[in-house]
């Protein structure tokens, strides 16, 4: 590029030129022994004196440096002087200028460092308008460069878009043969597209039945705790994570296969010259239309899911529920949710996309996937593999998603390596290759999408039979609610409420009984989340501490055979967690310090905790406390789900000694039983008692001063049916993806199954040995998944029931229940294997014919 | 005047093998090459010498690795993909031993396809499918569908989509490979009459040495590279002869 030669700000530099030479020759320059002089008086003084030397008084070497130094200026005010008269001769010599004001610059410094006289004001002034001419002349110089170069840039992309409108120039509309063509194209392959609206049905069927749910669920019982994972929203926040999850990863496979089944149409109008604009039209056109259908119908059929649950959960648990009316918010909340399905499935095939959209890709024959080869990456992956694996089992603590994705991904590991390592294994002897090579083909060119398809299979299997089933089961089996709590009311009594409790024996005929207690709080409770720590606030846990003697006396109250002694010690703690079968095993507390996980039991043991006695805010001190044992069992009631109000059993000495240490609360545990005709005014005599207490229950909003047996049996009902309405929908929804997926996979692989099996009739394969071998290869597409998800179904199971201390009877009862459906769930995976085989069969035997 | 062109083309593959380790198969090495306009190539050599890449690279189906490729005088390097698929469209008809049909469409569709895709109008498109199916004997056909007719038949409604559009050049790959004998000659009967009437040029790959002799020229390819040229000019009647031998030889 050309430099400008334009002078910048020339008046302004010459003005700044005449106005430091003004400076220099007629303003004080220097102060020398109380003489003002300009900066000629100041060399005629010095020339007159015969040198420097002789002007300075003798040794003062500063004087003598800052007057040497005086002729640098004078020589830069000099060629200053010479830029300036070019500059009006409009002769542009930035050479000059630039060596000025370096030289001015090193003049300054010097004076600066030796002072070796007063100076006028000419000095500073001089440099400070040759430093305004300098940053003037630059900024403008620069500025004019930076728009000079934009205009350039300008121009440039102007003439850019006008070579690109010319070189692209394509006037004219498209015949109404071009719509033609796409909608004929369409209605012929419509067997390519239905699997993939079929998908996008489902997902977006589950995700309007998922929507529904939650807003249906909102009012459904009085306490509902989102922030805190103890409400069915938690439940159903992480099973509307796991609908995505599962939707991402279907589309995107059932998305793969539709792009490989549309390459051949893509490619024939790459070579006869198509646009690429008008290829992206196309496939734009063929798979919004497909997302269009999907979404109408999924919403159809879900609205259609929704109404039936609905009607179902309005009716059943006879009005305990507060169902919620559905409105326009919960089609929107789907629509989000499936075009993120979309935006992830089309991400993760985005490659694919690129290679349709490119003209010299799209003509590109198929290629063969890639197979892991290196041994190194192999041996990682599968060690990575039964790395996660063996964390799964050996840190299993609960039923959890978490969980379940570790032993997942070990499973994804295990599956890339096995499958590499054993093609490997085969290739590597002819014997065994040529034994083998029949079962090996689809794995030799769709090795990741086999592999994909196996893992995708594996997990919809193992979600379903390990996670939602056993959640299922649990609500199944789980003992009734009138059987949780055995007292009409729990109360947490003060010494100042012994009136109140009195008069309800007194007045309403009620039988109390009465047990010393104190009130022991955790620092974090059990009911924290994750999504407690999105919040910084998460309230403490509130526990019953009592006595092993009111422990002996809860049980024959209760009706149940005297327990074992104890045998606790100081600071040692028996905890009974107070819940029923479908709800996780409890934590005592979630701060370090909290229980513990023991590996060689797998079971926790509940080490130590934490703990005070009173509220978090009560002066006591926070100490460690053993817990030696602990139980699943209700003596006073299941007050909140096992969560909190579970009881602290300590030694009677040690409970002695906290009593006395107690920094007051509530001392007397009452278990009120009444007759149903007083419940209410019962109910009415204690309320009060909540308005007394109210810091209590500002600590923690689940906490209550006292708990009625009518209002939490209405809890446990509604929320128990709702959950197994819950775990019962995504339950379906992924056995409906596991049939969906193993279909996907064969319909899409027919085309190659039956070129195939063509070629052996050709070759001269009996037809029985065809029918075996595609059998054969079939099922071992089927089979490995349900073998893996069932095996780890089976030992997650058993380490659950383990954990949670099923008893035999619990166990039976699970299998009676549960363990049906998961029968069934097998039957009909197997039948449904069987059936497609069946018809793959037919095909080939009608295609060879 | 010369229609195509190419300069030291270059075409190399990248292959990965069972041991992770790339390795690069040089399929074209180092062509130089030349099509005037009205001529009639045919290209032969064994399978695998590299002769269907270097028919793709000539009509930009595939990009070459090195090297230039000359259509009409223009550096086919500096033409955008756009650009590529108007020349594919427009002034080059594909021909293919496959013949690439729609089946979805019926002929008449398949063969206007190009003409769709170049926005032509409806009138012109209905006088020129009806002109070249009279032509090539194929407009009792129009409305089956490509599945319901014969090889040759296909071959035929190919020949036709691959002329809708009036292209200066036609590619044709193996376009008896899938042919008997007899369909095969009426195709080649067809490629002869749009050269010597319709002043197309031809460029056809075949194995078949009596086709490969109903052209002007036969380049024989070996190896990546062109083995030798043969005119029919020059050997008169022993043009078939001569390529027989070098078929047999190659």
């Amino acid at each position: 590029m050309k430099p400008e030669n334009k002078i910048h700000a020339r008046p302004f530099s010459i003005l700044c030129v005449l106005i430091s030479a003004g400076l220099a020759l007629f303003a004080p320059w220097a102060v020398i022994r109380g003489n003002t002089l300009t900066l000629p008086e100041l060399f005629f003084a010095i020339f007159s004196a015969g040198g420097i030397e002789a002007f300075v008084d003798s040794g003062d070497t500063a004087a003598f440096a800052t007057l040497a130094m005086t002729y640098v200026a004078a020589l830069s005010l000099i060629l200053y002087v010479i830029y300036g008269i070019l500059l009006i001769l409009k002769k542009k010599v930035r050479l000059l200028g630039y060596i000025s004001y370096f030289l001015y610059f090193v003049y300054i410094c010097a004076y600066m460092t030796f002072q070796g006289h007063e100076s006028g004001f000419a000095l500073p002034f001089c440099g400070l308008v040759m430093l305004i001419e300098f940053m003037i002349f630059t900024y403008l110089e620069q500025s004019s460069e930076i728009n000079r170069n934009y205009r350039m840039l300008k121009q440039r992309e102007r003439e850019e878009r006008a070579e690109r409108k010319r070189r692209l120039y394509f006037p004219g509309k498209y015949p109404p043969d071009f719509v033609r063509v796409i909608r004929t194209n369409f209605k012929y392959n419509w067997k390519n597209y239905i699997l993939f609206i079929l998908c996008g049905i489902l997902c977006s069927a589950f995700l309007t039945v998922a929507s529904g749910m939650n807003r249906m669920l909102t009012d459904i019982h009085s306490a509902e705790d989102v922030v805190l994972g103890t409400g069915l929203q938690q439940i159903l926040y992480r099973s509307i994570g796991l609908i995505l999850f599962t939707g991402i990863f279907m589309t995107a496979f059932v998305f793969s296969y539709y792009i490989k089944s549309r390459m051949s149409d893509y490619r024939m109008f790459s070579v006869l010259g198509i646009r690429s604009a008008t290829l992206s039209f196309m496939i734009m056109a063929e798979y919004v239309t497909s997302l269009l259908i999907s979404l109408a119908c999924g919403m159809i059929l879900g609205t259609a899911g929704l109404f039936g649950l609905r009607f179902i959960l309005a009716k059943e648990p006879d009005g305990y529920a507060v169902i919620s009316s559905l409105g326009p918010d919960v089609y929107i909340i789907a629509i989000i949710a499936y075009c993120i399905i979309l935006l992830f499935a089309t991400a993760i095939n985005y490659e694919s996309y690129l290679q349709i959209r490119n003209a010299f890709g799209a003509i590109r024959s198929v290629q063969k996937e890639k197979i892991p080869q290196k041994w190194r990456w192999l041996i990682l992956l599968t060690l990575l593999g039964v790395d996660l694996i063996h964390s799964s089992i050996t840190g299993y603590e609960e039923v959890s998603i978490l969980n379940a994705v570790l032993f997942l991904l070990g499973i994804y590991c295990l599956l890339n390596s096995l499958a590499s390592l054993l093609l490997k294994w085969t290739s590597a002897s002819d014997r065994r290759y040529f034994k083998q090579v029949l079962p090996q083909i689809p794995w030799q060119y769709r090795f990741r999408k086999n592999v994909r398809y196996l893992f995708l299979l594996t997990a919809a299997h193992f979600f379903a039979l390990n996670l939602y089933l056993f959640n299922l089961g649990s609500n199944l089996i789980a003992a009734p609610a009138e059987d949780l709590l055995p007292y009409d009311f729990v109360v947490m009594a003060y010494q100042d409420d012994q009136d109140t409790i009195d008069r309800l024996s007194a007045e309403y005929e009620a039988d109390v009984l009465e047990y010393p207690m104190v009130r022991m709080t955790v620092p974090s409770g059990t009911s924290w989340d994750f999504m407690a720590s999105i919040v910084t606030y998460a309230p403490p846990g509130q526990y019953v501490g009592i006595s092993e003697s009111t422990y002996r006396d809860l049980y024959k109250a209760h009706g149940l055979a005297e327990p074992d002694d104890l045998d606790l010690g100081d600071h040692e703690i028996h905890a009974v967690i107070q819940q029923d079968s479908s709800f996780a095993r409890r934590k005592l507390d979630m701060t370090s310090g909290a229980s513990m996980q023991d590996p060689s039991v797998n079971r926790a043991s509940y080490d130590s905790v934490n703990m005070k006695l009173g509220r978090p805010q009560d002066p006591s001190d926070w100490e460690s406390w053993s817990v030696k044992s602990y139980e699943i069992s209700i003596l006073t009631g299941m007050l909140q789900r096992g969560a909190q109000e579970n009881l602290m059993v300590l030694s009677d000495e040690m409970f002695r000694q906290c009593a006395e240490a107690s920094p007051g609360g509530p001392s007397s545990l009452c278990l009120v039983t009444c007759a149903p005709e007083n419940y209410s005014r019962i109910d009415q005599a204690l309320l009060p008692l909540r308005t007394t207490h109210a810091d209590d229950e500002q600590v923690d909003m689940d906490i209550r001063v006292y708990y009625g047996k009518n209002q939490l049996v209405n809890d446990i009902i509604s929320e128990r049916y709702s959950k197994i309405a819950l775990y019962g929908f995504v339950f379906l929804m992924f056995t409906t993806c596991a049939l969906f997926l193993a279909y996907v996979k064969f319909s899409y692989d027919t085309e190659d199954i039956l070129n195939r099996y063509r070629l052996f009739s050709f070759t001269g394969m009996p037809e029985k040995e065809q029918m075996r071998t595609i059998g054969k290869e079939m099922w071992g597409f089927t089979l490995p998944p349900l073998i893996i998800s069932v095996a780890g179904a089976v030992l997650f199971h058993i380490l659950t029931f383990d954990i949670r201390m099923y008893s035999t009877g619990q166990i039976r009862d699970y299998l009676a229940s549960a363990g049906v459906i998961g029968l069934l769930y097998l039957i009909l995976q197997l039948l449904w294997t069987g059936w497609l085989v069946h018809q793959m069969r037919k095909k080939i035997r009608k295609n060879n014919r | 005047m010369c229609i195509l062109k190419t300069e030291h083309l270059i075409r190399n593959y990248t292959m990965t093998g069972a041991s992770a380790q790339t390795s690069t198969i040089h399929v074209l090495k180092d062509i130089d090459f030349e099509v005037k306009k009205g001529e009639f190539v045919a290209i032969m050599g064994k399978s695998g010498c590299g002769k269907s890449t270097f028919l793709k690279l000539l009509g930009m189906i595939e990009r070459p690795t090195a090297g230039a490729i000359y259509f009409d005088g223009m550096d086919t390097e500096e033409l955008w993909k756009d650009e590529l698929a108007d020349i594919r469209r427009r002034r080059i008809g594909f021909v293919f031993q496959d013949f690439y049909l729609l089946d979805s469409l019926n002929v008449r569709n398949n063969i206007l396809l190009p003409m769709i895709l170049d926005k032509a109008d409806s009138q012109v498109m209905k006088d020129k499918v009806a002109e070249l199916a009279g032509r090539f004997g194929i407009d009792h056909l129009l409305l089956k569908a490509p599945y319901e007719l014969s090889g040759g038949e296909k071959q035929r409604a190919a020949i036709c989509r691959a002329l809708i559009n009036d292209p200066e050049l036609i590619l044709a790959d193996e376009p008896t490979g899938n042919l008997d004998s007899r369909s095969g000659q009426i195709v080649m009967d067809a490629l002869k009459e749009i050269n010597e009437d319709m002043h197309k040029t031809i460029i056809m790959v075949t194995h078949d040495p009596y086709f490969a002799s109903l052209s002007k020229r036969v380049v024989l390819l070996k190896d990546g590279k062109i083995l030798d040229t043969l005119l029919r000019q020059e050997l008169g009647e022993g043009f078939y002869q001569k390529v027989f031998e070098y078929t047999t030889k190659l």
